[in-house]
């Protein structure tokens, strides 16, 4: 019999709970490596949405189906769905063991034609990028010490509080005005780009943030728009983009002229912080201090040399004048004719003219010569004309 | 502080002192008149700071269309 063969077989091997089976099965399906993060494209059918906020549906094509579950703390928990709706899931296959069922736990879910959303949004940021309109060369600088900021952003959103915060904290004296704009729906997009253009034509804007919390991709998709990014370039005030998203980037981001991860980094960022500045400004005064009373100190130095120098020398000069005198003195003395004469020494004289005779070839034989002496005069006649000593 | 000088204007130019003092062949008036200066534009920059909270205010549109910017009080 049938069942007997059954038995000895049973008997031979392991016999299995069926909890046990359950598990091996669970065990080589989560094993997969292909099963752990797979995409999966079908349509929903079944969607029930439990009051314990997960939702529960199946993928279907025209020849299979597949039990999807997405957890209610998964994001896309809230994603909009519909039956019959066209999809492609992403998640991981599990063994739900009650059921002896294997399911697809999703962890995103997007409608069909976002997939073709996404190629547009990369194609659109090609076009812009290839316009130049990211280069770095064109991105403004954002002021060091803005006095009027801009926020552009939801009025109830916790962002803007934080901003306020930020700013009164690191500069209370900075003038901040918010331009109330929608940041989610449909019509943000335009909402933001007429916000821009109002914030830039304002008089003495310094920086315009436009700030929103976190949100999913969806969540953010007018900040992917081509008008936003054109207003955004168009503006004349330079634009901070805090967009909270830490992962991603949104084309706005990538137009504006500063990218902050959040709208609260946006305001460190851009608001100097005021104990930072005081300090500089006084360090400035200090050096500005120290650097006039150095130069005064220079110039006192200076004035005390010069007046050492120059009291140095006079001295130096009277001296020398001093010592000039009495070398004039002792050569004037040396000088005087009596001085020589009473030596021994005598001056001979032409008596015709007067001229002292300093050459034997001066005077002729026979001429009278007058011959001073210390102590008076000789009248003589020349006899003879003696060149030389001999 | 003044009108025709931004604060950031105001900081550079007291750096530009700094630096012009810094040449030893600058004439003493020359060097009052700098100090002179920067004591001053520090003490506008101070009081630049500490000056009375900035305004915090809202663009709301008018009846008549006009945007007018009006005081935000509870955020």
């Amino acid at each position: 019999m049938r069942e007997t063969q059954l038995s000895d077989t049973a008997y031979s091997a392991q016999i299995l709970t069926v909890s046990q089976l359950t598990r091996c099965i669970r065990g080589v399906i989560e094993a997969e490596d292909l099963f752990r993060d797979v995409f999966v494209q079908g349509e929903i059918s079944n969607l029930t949405r439990h009051s314990s906020g997960h939702v529960y549906f199946s993928l279907k094509d025209a020849s299979a189906l597949i039990r999807c579950v997405i957890w209610c703390d998964t994001r896309c928990a809230k994603a909009d769905l519909a039956e019959g709706m066209s999809v492609v899931a992403r998640g991981r296959v599990t063994v739900y063991d009650k059921q002896g069922q294997y399911q697809l736990v999703v962890t995103e879910v997007r409608q069909e034609g976002e997939g073709a959303l996404y190629i547009a949004l990369e194609k659109l940021k090609a076009k812009l990028q290839a316009e130049g309109l990211f280069e770095q060369a064109r991105k403004k600088p954002i002021p060091t010490f803005p006095r009027n900021i801009v926020i552009i952003t939801s009025p109830t959103a916790a962002a803007l509080r934080d901003m306020v915060t930020i700013t009164r904290r690191r500069m209370p004296s900075i003038n901040l005005l918010l331009i109330p704009t929608a940041m989610q729906g449909t019509e943000s997009a335009s909402a933001v780009v007429e916000s821009l253009r109002i914030a830039d034509g304002l008089a003495d804007i310094d920086v315009i943030v436009i700030g929103r919390g976190g949100g999913s991709i969806e969540d953010l998709m007018s900040f992917n728009s081509e008008n936003v990014v054109r207003a955004v370039c168009d503006c004349r005030s330079p634009v901070v983009s805090a967009i909270g998203h830490e992962t991603d980037f949104t084309l706005c981001d990538f137009a504006a002229d500063l990218r902050a991860p959040t709208p609260s980094a946006a305001m460190e960022l851009i608001v100097p912080d005021r104990a930072e500045i005081e300090e500089r400004i006084c360090g400035l005064r200090d050096m500005i201090g120290r650097r006039v009373e150095r130069i005064f100190e220079d110039r006192r130095q200076t004035r005390d040399i010069l007046e050492e120098r120059l009291a140095g020398n006079m001295a130096s000069i009277i001296s020398k004048c001093e010592r000039k005198l009495g070398e004039n003195v002792a050569r004037l003395e040396s000088l005087s004719p009596l001085n020589v004469l009473a030596r021994g020494y005598s001056v001979v004289k032409r008596m015709k003219d007067r001229v002292v005779v300093r050459a034997v070839s001066e005077v002729q034989e026979g001429e009278t010569t007058e011959t001073l002496i210390s102590d008076g005069r000789l009248i003589s006649t020349v006899t003879e004309v003696k060149e030389g000593w001999a | 502080m003044k009108k025709d000088k931004t604060f950031e204007e105001s900081v550079a130019r007291l750096e530009e002192i700094v630096k012009a003092l810094d040449n030893g062949d600058l004439a003493l008036d020359e060097a009052l008149k700098l100090f002179e200066e920067g004591v001053k534009l520090a003490a506008d920059c101070s009081k630049y700071l500490t000056d009375a909270q900035g305004k915090l205010e809202q663009l709301t549109r008018k009846a008549d269309g006009k945007m007018e910017a009006e005081p935000l009080d509870t955020i």
